[in-house]
């Protein structure tokens, strides 16, 4: 199965959030941002979709698999 | 304030589960099965279960719900099973013991309620660390 690519951390940067503020508006923990972030932990389609609101983009501008 | 509930409560379970793993080890050491007094495991997991309660109280719901996310129920949920077959690796490895007459059987009943606790505690706290 193809590796999921993350670019979490460079959207939030773009809109000038830290961690701790995207973590607020998605209300979640900062651990969970640092840990989706870093690509050990795959969040639900639920909070993917609430990232990608927060962020004002699509889910796809967050996360996209691996090309083989 | 999420942060906060979170460090509150991995420190406390942390220790609750200390506690647990050097009651059953003081057992083992002096054979006997209350080398403290009996309550004290309970009572500092009473203690840990009240100052989670009201730290999470004090942060609000909101904080509350982020501490207790899906990253959260992740950490948990992998705590739990292997807790659960660590357990029954327990209950094998002190009944081999005590049938070979190392340990007691009431000594071994102590020791296997001891570290059926601490192993879902501590390794809650492992992991909720290595996600950090």
């Amino acid at each position: 199965m193809a590796g999921l690519v993350v670019h979490l951390e460079a959207r939030r940067r773009a809109a000038g959030m830290t961690q701790a503020d995207l973590a607020e508006a998605a209300g979640v923990s900062r651990k969970t941002i640092n840990t989706v972030e870093n690509g050990v932990f795959v969040p639900s389609t639920v909070l993917a979709l609430r990232l990608a609101q927060v962020l004002g983009c699509s889910v796809h501008d967050l996360f996209e698999l691996e090309r083989e | 304030m999420s942060e906060r509930i979170s460090t509150v409560r991995s420190a406390l379970l942390g220790l609750t589960g200390l506690a647990c793993v050097l009651y059953a080890l003081g057992v083992l050491v002096t054979g006997q099965v209350d080398p403290v007094p009996w309550y004290v495991p309970g009572a500092l997991g009473l203690f840990s279960a009240l100052a989670i309660t009201v730290t999470a109280l004090l942060s609000g719901r909101r904080a509350t719900e982020a501490a207790t996310d899906e990253l959260y129920r992740l950490v948990r949920d992998r705590a739990e099973r292997q807790a659960y077959w660590l357990s029954m690796a327990l209950f094998v490895g002190v009944a081999v013991a005590a049938r070979a007459g190392l340990v007691g059987w009431e000594q071994g009943f102590v020791v296997l309620g001891c570290l059926m606790g601490a192993s879902f505690l501590l390794l809650f706290v492992w992991h909720d660390l290595r996600m950090r």
